[in-house]
């Protein structure tokens, strides 16, 4: 013991500073080869008669075990046992014997005379556990990648529409942003070990074994969501696999009585947080004084000042804050899910069905059609296994789901609708009166209006806007059909496995626009309103586009699975091929999309204890050119069990199992952005036939004449040398157990080296002509860590209880991107964090003097600042390169943090009761930041100026003004004149994003009448859930994850769930 | 057994069935074999020129990628000029202030924040098309040899109007720069390095000119298009628009900011010595080049016709405005030497010029500034004075005057007092808003200008909007006829009233011939109905005094044309730092009405738009007649203050290259002070 304990206490001093050596220190203490036995314990027995004790070691199948060790309680004595599982030992009879095994649980039993018959009990958590890799599983305890996977109970805690929005803080690697709310189009990003590309950093997404979405489908059907992360567990996806892949697998019957699960609930969802507008009056006043700062007159007349104040003229001069009239306090959400499954001897199923809907946020102020946000989903899967010999499997998935996402037309998206809101002016409208949209007037006889501003509703379709609905409907289809065949008559442990896939969409877009008409109040002499009518209230005129795609997927493989005495060797010879129709996100839509694949994988282990893999992955593509298109991507890793070891005996009562692994190798990414085929020769355009104004090449030569003269023109350079991204990754892990299982950790550090990494060479001169063509030049390097623990005990028998955490960093930097040449380092997207924003760095608000302290701050004189004449409370930046003026050189992207989290950690905690079960699952990210854009940094700011937009609340308070000349305040001093020095990009309006937030809470109780037995119900929980319930964070722009920019998200909601679930 | 091997069956021909559907049009290949049948990029070089129509219609696009004059776009794609977040040159001289808070001219240009690493700008080195329209000209100079089945002279007039696209946007490029890189060929993008300095203000005028003198000289362009030739050719390059362009080229290069004894800048910078922004010296055979360019032009217009000016039908003021607009307008006009075309609509939903000012929408509030309007003179010629016409009582009919008949509520005998393309230019209180697009003939409801007028309502007030000096364009616009019946939008780049001016600046300049330059001159007033230069001014002395005539010059280009690039350019040409400096003003006009005692007070209400309705029955009420009588107060501009107005740096007469560009080190030098 004394050289563990100097072990860590030498390491002690670096306890604290990095976290990763720290749990490989401790890993290396363990493995120090230790004598600690006590020399006096194997003299006692000695005066014992010994006799050769023999015996067979089982599982509870019947199976022998090969290299159980049996070892006499308290002597040194032992063996292991051989190939037929039996061992001989040399002991008195009647010693204890202990007999353990690595998945098995450890049994003492009094050695005979005769032969004995030892059965160990399956240890399920250690050898029974699979992991799904690619194209396989995989024993749990000899797996040497890194994979992690979350199981079907955590995914079904609270109902959501998207399984990506209930992934965050459950699996370690994982990064999640939900930047929408919005129904039917809220799923999360998902990058796995964050983004180590500036092209496309989404992960390959399989459901099945067969690439489909994950965002659409029912969670009641999943049985695993695996995310495999390092090059030996991706190789084998070749060009695809460099991103990580998620494996999604759903559930199949097993061989069982029908057993049916009837899940429904129903939640009710509110918006998180919004952002509080101004209201008409502090509206006007800030407008006011703003004008005044910049030295111009009031444009608000003290008139319609008073007006505004006092509410006495609501229609005329109104006050409506947007947010508040067009969004509802809640809104709705069901789930409802059947399942069956079972199976007899030959047939084992999964049938389900599922219902899903979502009800939007904004009002639809009684129109006869229905215009809202609203999200439909009704999802259907059969799972069949069905024996059609002894040695044949045949597997036959059939699902799918229709969909139907309804929404307001706005001709922006939701986003634009929420900006509008944003921009809009209190005093537009009071909204809609009699189902008339009221817009006010500048042509009052009375008192005026300077100006009208916009509307916050631009989706109603009054004068300006296009109202109406846009529905999507969809329908997806999706068949697998497998056979699996063993070929155990040619060799044993072979296996031959074929599988087809057809996957087919059908989508209909329908839209609805209707334009209203705008009514303007009129003012009466006998103070009456009547209203003047603009435009008029039109009839909705319908649209129809029709969508549809359809991919397929074959495959094929030899399987090898043996054990030969203690080695058990695996191997994997695969073959695929798949072609995508109507690929719609590219220049060549008629052109299906290709893949062709080669897999291979050799797995090795001894005895459980030392392991090597081996895969490579043999991929073509059809989008590069024929010499370039295949490429061989090989990985290898290895695993050590130390905790099997003998000298690691001792440590066993506290550290029960330890495995080290690493893991090296190169994976692709074929998502490399520009356009599909860029290796073809340079592409010219002929015929063309629209204007300059289309932004065609056609030219009308002539007088008044209206033929158009085509253009034929240059389109674009390519590069026939283009090729995928290379990712070299290295992947170090261990995982440990303390205390017979109750504490299972896993530390993973990984490293990676991205390399043909798509960009343009922007180091040629741009007057050359062209764009030059796309090139595979850039690097970026990627690393971070990740970490987990569980902790899983009892307390009697009634209370179970566990807390859980993962804990991911992941940091990367660019290496290479041919930007062109800027003056300064700092300025450079080279050298720092993908994402990382350039921007000025504020010195403080400007006062009068604050040029000597600046002086004294910084060591160089004040610098001159963007705009010439700079006036008190306006924003005052840092001169970087010290060149006496503030100019783009002085942006950097040195400063703060990306939209993508750095650290990400999630928390569970839980225990059962009884009938009780409370579970709860925490999420937070931290060094991540959100830039506030548009009206959110700028006041008065909308789609077409700085002057007639919208005005946040927050403003009101927090800007610098004469009367407050804080430099704690947030906005700088207000202005129209200085928006070039205030409203820019600095590190003024980067926020810290950080948060810690309740993802989801469940509260579980198992009701248990008498009648339940008659009926044949199993099993009856009620279960109140919650979902986003709570969030800490010191952003207080809306919610953390969404965006307060030009293009603002939708609002997440909160849900609160009452669910039912019954087992027959 | 029965069952699962039912379930197999149904389940395999599913899937057959499923897959077959799915790859009906494919056969079945694997491995490489499966991959094969990726796009052969149907169009490529070879394709173009080996067709004569496809190197037509290569040409066609050349064009398409010109330079043209009016903000019509929302877009921040190169080219940027062309959109209204940029703003137009117009928009920085004297004449006209932009009122668009999210355009260049005023975030950038106004506030003085532009610089050589903020990108874009007014006319971006990169983001014009230039380079990329030189590169395809030389595409097709280098490859027109090979194209089968067209005659050469087709070919040598495609590669002569080549020549002088590569010509103009050089010249384009070279008024906002000064020298730029001469590049000569194409590249192919895979050179290993670049050598393309940038070469001095001589040698790149050497080369523009050169371009164009081998198109002159080598005859393969007509002189102009006419007959039914004019209905489909023209807008092309025409020896006349080549001659006409090189006429602008050396007045650019004689003037005095390349052409001086000192350099604007003070001459130390690197720019300066080696040449790259001026001459080096004064060399007075520049004026000489120009003079004689200038009269080459006119010997051969005076023996190839085609071209001249519009002439008015009659003299009255329609006539002359009508002549005026249709000169620059109208695409049959045989002033045009050389055209810009982008659409063939004004109604084209993306050709926003005419649509958002329908609009009147802020992003158009090109406004005129009241030292605009003084420019323009009387509608006999003689010189517009503010005091004087103050101390004569005269500030009621300096845009309009007429009688107010008893009983009738429009003003009537109404005269137009000044120079007939004031209004042309500007939208002026009190002038009818009506034209008819064949005629000239003018009606209906008046502009209302005035402070809570029905067109300006708060706008001068409060200094925002489309009228916010008090003025509101007209130029490329006629009223709402241009937007609201639909006609062709051209961009007049080359306008003959233009190379008149620049002969009389020319002769001035070249040989002191006051005569001559004055004959210019008058011949583009004539056309308006104004009288002689020097006859309207005797007490400037114009027939003697360098100095005065050419200001008069430089003024009455401004007068003529308004919003054609010409004013920004000619105070740069000539370092006019003052005008640049120059706090401009805008007027506030309040209606006067009498009150019951018979006084008269300011109103802030409309009139054909309210008293005129609610007054209509009453014809002694105070709002029955239309207003003839105001309260006029000049303003100094606030909004949009120019950091200019406080002192001119004179670094912005030309433009900065990209700092990054300058980085890449091929040989770009950057302009002085920036």
């Amino acid at each position: 013991m004394k050289h563990i304990l100097f072990s860590l206490g030498r390491w002690n001093t670096k306890l604290f500073v990095k976290p990763p050596i720290l749990i490989f220190c401790l890993a290396a203490s363990f493995l120090s080869p230790v004598g600690i036995q006590s020399a006096s314990a194997a003299e006692n027995i000695i005066q014992q008669q010994k006799k050769m004790i023999t015996g067979v070691v089982t599982d509870s199948q019947g199976e022998v075990i090969i290299g159980a060790n049996v070892k006499v309680q308290g002597d040194k004595l032992g063996t292991t046992t051989n190939i037929d599982g039996t061992f001989k030992l040399n002991a008195p009879v009647g010693a204890k014997l202990v007999v353990s095994f690595i998945g098995y649980e450890t049994k003492t039993v009094v050695a005979k005379g005769e032969a004995m018959k030892i059965v160990l009990a399956d240890n399920s958590t250690m050898l029974k556990d699979v992991e799904i890799v690619a194209y396989g599983v995989q024993k749990k305890v000899t797996l040497t990648g890194a994979v992690s996977s979350v199981k079907s109970e955590e995914l079904v805690r609270t109902p959501v529409s998207s399984v990506n929005n209930i992934l965050a803080g459950q699996l370690s690697g994982v990064t999640t942003i939900q930047y929408s709310g919005e129904p039917g189009s809220d799923a999360a990003s998902v990058f796995v070990r964050g983004q180590a590309t500036w092209t496309d950093s989404s992960p390959l997404i399989q459901v099945d074994g067969v690439e489909r979405s994950m965002s659409d489908i029912d969670p009641n059907e999943i049985e695993s969501v695996s995310v495999l992360k390092d090059a030996s567990a991706t190789a084998v996806f070749g060009v695809r696999g460099a991103n990580g892949v998620v494996l999604i697998t759903t559930k199949r019957g097993k061989e069982a009585k029908a057993k049916i699960s009837i899940t429904t609930s129903s939640s009710i969802l509110t918006p998180t947080k919004m952002v509080e507008q101004a209201n008409s009056y502090e509206y006007a006043t800030f407008y006011n004084q703003m004008r005044a700062n910049d030295g111009l007159t009031a444009m608000f007349s003290d008139a319609v000042m008073a007006k505004f104040k006092d509410h006495s003229d609501p229609i005329r001069f109104p006050d409506t804050r947007w947010a508040d009239y067009i969004m509802k306090d809640a809104t709705m959400q069901t789930q409802h899910n059947i399942n069956i499954s079972g199976g007899s001897k030959g047939v084992r199923y999964f049938i389900s069905a599922g219902a899903y809907t979502q009800g939007g946020l904004f009002k639809e102020f009684g129109q006869n059609y229905n215009f809202g946000y609203q999200y439909n989903r009704f999802n259907y899967r059969s799972n069949l296994d069905i024996d059609v010999t002894k040695s044949t499997i045949l597997s036959f998935n059939i699902a799918g789901n229709v969909s139907n996402a309804n929404k307001p037309y706005t001709g922006q998206g939701s986003s634009g609708m929420i900006k509008a809101m944003y921009q809009a002016t209190p005093f537009s409208s009071p909204g809609i009166i009699d189902g008339k949209y009221i817009s006010t007037a500048t042509d009052y006889d009375d008192v005026q209006l300077p100006f009208v501003g916009g509307s916050g509703i631009t989706y109603f379709g009054n004068a300006s806007t296009t109202g109406g609905f846009m529905q999507t409907n969809y329908n997806k289809l999706q068949f697998d059909l497998q056979l699996d065949q063993k070929m155990d008559m040619l060799t044993k442990g072979l296996s031959f496995k074929v599988k087809g896939s057809y996957n087919s969409d059908f989508s209909v877009y329908k839209n609805g626009a209707v334009s209203k008409a705008t009514y303007f109040p009129v003012l009466q002499k006998d103070g009456n309103i009547l209203y003047k009518k603009t435009g008029e209230n039109g009839s909705i005129s319908y649209t129809e586009t029709t969508g549809k795609g359809r991919d397929w997927y074959l495959e094929s493989s030899l399987n090898y699975n043996r054990s030969f005495g203690q080695n058990t060797i695996t191997a994997l010879l695969l073959y695929n091929q798949s072609k995508e129709y109507y690929y719609s996100s590219s220049d060549y839509p008629d052109i299906p999309r290709g893949y062709v694949g080669l897999v291979g994988r050799v797995t090795y282990d001894w005895n459980n204890r030392y392991m090597a893999e081996f895969n490579v992955g043999y991929n073509g593509s059809e989008n590069f050119a024929p010499s370039k298109r295949f490429g061989t991507f090989p990985a290898g890793s290895i695993g050590w069990i130390a905790s099997e070891e003998n000298f690691f005996k001792p440590l066993k009562p506290i550290v029960n199992f330890m495995k080290l692994r690493a893991s090296w190798g190169l994976v692709g990414n074929d998502k490399i952005g520009g356009s599909r085929f860029m290796y073809l020769a340079d592409p010219y355009g002929v015929n063309n036939g629209s204007f300059s104004s289309r932004g065609g090449y056609a030219y009308n030569f002539g007088i008044e004449n209206s033929t158009a003269y085509k253009g034929a023109y240059e389109d674009s350079k390519n590069n026939p040398d283009v090729t995928w991204e290379k990712a070299f990754k290295q992947d170090y892990g261990v995982d440990v157990n303390f205390l017979s299982d109750r504490l299972r950790t896993t530390f993973d550090y990984y490293y990676e080296h991205r390399t043909n990494i798509l960009l343009r060479d922007y180091t040629a001169p741009s007057i050359i002509g062209f764009t030059v063509p796309y090139t595979n030049q850039g690097v970026v390097n990627s690393w971070g860590w990740e970490l987990s623990a569980k902790w899983q005990d009892k307390i009697g028998d009634k209370f179970r209880y566990w807390a859980g955490v993962n804990l991911s960093y992941n940091q990367n930097k660019i290496i290479e991107e041919k930007e062109a040449p800027m003056n300064n380092d700092y300025q450079y997207a080279k050298g720092h964090r993908i994402g990382a924003r350039s921007m000025y760095q504020l010195a403080n608000f400007y006062y009068d003097g604050c040029e000597a302290d600046y002086k004294n701050k910084y060591g160089v004189d004040y610098p001159t600042q963007l705009v010439s004449t700079i006036g008190a409370g306006d924003a005052v930046y840092v001169d970087l390169d010290k060149n006496g003026k503030i100019d783009e050189n002085d942006k950097t992207r040195s400063n703060g943090y990306t939209d993508d989290p750095q650290y990400l950690i999630g928390l569970n905690f839980g225990f059962k009761w009884k009938n009780l079960e409370v579970s709860s699952q925490w999420t937070g990210a931290w060094n991540v930041s959100r830039m506030l854009s548009d009206v959110f940094r700028q006041p008065f700011l909308n789609a077409s100026g700085s002057t007639e937009g919208g005005l946040l609340k927050y403003h009101l308070e927090h800007t610098w003004t004469v009367d407050n000349p804080s430099q704690g305040s947030f906005y700088p001093r207000a202005t129209w004149a200085n928006a070039a020095q205030n409203y820019v990009e600095s590190n003024l309006y980067e926020k810290d994003a950080k948060y810690l937030r309740l993802k989801t809470l469940q509260i579980g109780y198992d009701l248990n009448f008498p009648f339940m037995k008659k009926v044949g119900l199993n099993q009856m929980q009620l279960a109140l859930s919650g979902y986003n319930l709570l969030t800490f964070s010191s952003y207080i722009w809306g919610d953390p994850e969404t965006r307060a920019s030009s293009s603002p998200s939708y609002p997440l909601q909160k849900t609160y769930t009452i669910s039912l679930k019954l087992g027959f | 057994m029965k069952l699962h091997k039912k379930l197999f069956f149904g389940a395999v021909l599913a899937t057959i069935t499923a897959i077959g559907t799915g790859s009906c049009t494919d056969e079945l290949a694997v491995g490489n074999a499966f991959l094969d049948k990726a796009a052969g990029a149907s169009v490529t070089q070879d394709t173009v020129f080996n067709n004569p129509e496809y190197t037509r219609q290569f040409l066609a696009a050349i064009y398409s990628l010109q330079y043209y004059g009016l903000p019509y776009v929302s877009s921040n794609n190169p080219p940027l000029s062309v959109s209204y977040f940029t703003g137009k040159f117009d928009a920085l001289s004297d004449c006209y202030q932009f009122h668009y808070s999210n355009s260049r001219v005023f975030s950038q240009y106004y506030s003085g924040t532009f610089n050589a690493n903020t990108g874009g700008g007014i006319y971006g080195y990169l983001t014009e098309n230039v380079w990329v329209l030189v590169r395809r000209a030389y595409l097709l100079l280098e490859n027109i040899d090979r194209v089968p089945n067209m005659d050469a002279a087709e070919k040598a007039r495609l590669c002569d109007e080549a020549r002088c696209l590569i010509a103009s946007s050089y010249f384009n490029m070279f008024r906002n720069y000064g020298g730029l890189p001469i590049i000569t060929k194409t590249f192919t993008g895979t050179e290993t390095s670049y050598d393309i300095p940038r070469a001095s203000v001589e040698k790149t005028v050497n080369f523009m000119v050169g371009l164009l003198d081998k198109v002159i000289k080598d005859g393969n362009l007509p002189w102009g298009y006419t007959g039914a030739d004019a209905q489909t050719n023209t807008g092309r390059w025409t020896k006349a628009g080549a001659m006409a362009l090189k006429c602008k080229i050396l007045q650019f290069a004689a003037s005095p900011l390349f052409n001086d004894t000192k350099s604007y800048y003070g001459g130390s910078t690197e720019a300066e010595k080696d040449s790259l922004v001026w001459y080096g010296g004064y060399r007075a055979e520049l004026w000489n080049q120009c003079k004689q360019a200038c009269a080459d032009f006119f010997t051969q217009l005076n023996a190839n016709g085609v071209y001249a000016l519009t002439q008015p039908s009659a003299k009255t003021q329609e006539a002359y405005r009508y002549a005026y607009r249709f000169g620059y307008i109208n695409e049959a006009s045989t002033e045009i030497l050389h055209s810009v075309r982008v659409s063939t609509s004004t109604r084209d939903s993306k050709y926003q010029w005419a649509y958002l000012n329908n609009g009147r929408n802020e992003r158009y509030s090109y406004t005129p500034t009241q030292e605009y309007v003084e420019m323009f003179p009387w509608n006999d010629g003689t010189p517009f004075d503010w005091s004087a016409a103050q101390n004569a009582g005269k500030l009621d009919q300096m845009f309009i005057k007429g009688d107010t008949v008893v009983g009738t509520q429009d003003l009537q005998h109404r005269v137009l007092t000044r120079d007939p393309r004031l209004y042309e230019t500007i939208r002026i209180n009190g002038v009818p808003q009506g034209i008819d697009w064949n005629s000239g003939i003018i009606s209906g409801n008046i502009y209302e200008n005035w402070v809570g007028g029905s067109d300006a309502g708060n706008q001068p007030a409060t200094e925002t909007g489309y009228f916010a000096t008090g003025y509101a364009n007209n130029k490329y616009y006629a009223g709402d006829i241009f937007y609201t019946t639909a006609h062709y939008p051209h961009w007049c780049a080359i306008r003959l009233s233009d190379i008149y001016l620049t002969y009389a600046e020319a002769l001035l300049q070249a040989s002191n011939d006051f005569s001559g330059a004055l004959k210019y001159v008058d011949d583009v007033r004539a056309r308006v109905g104004l009288g002689g230069l020097a006859a309207c001014n005797p007490d400037k002395n114009l027939t003697s005094n360098k100095a005065n005539l050419l200001d008069e010059i430089l003024r009455e280009r401004a007068c003529e044309l308004g919003l054609e690039d010409s004013r920004y350019f000619d105070l740069v040409r000539y370092k006019r730092a003052d005008r640049f400096e120059t706090q401009t003003h805008g007027l506030r006009m309040y209606r006067l009405k009498k009150d019951a005692t018979g006084k008269w007070v300011r109103a802030t209400d409309k009139w054909w738009n309210g008293d005129k309705k609610t007054d209509k029955a009453n014809k002694t009420a105070p709002g029955f007649y239309e207003p003839t009588h105001f309260d006029f107060e000049k303003f100094e501009l606030t909004n949009g203050t120019r950091v200019q107005w406080t002192g001119f740096d004179a670094k912005w007469y030309l433009q900065p290259f990209p700092q990054s560009e300058v980085n890449k080190k091929y040989g770009l030098v950057q302009n002085p002070g920036w």
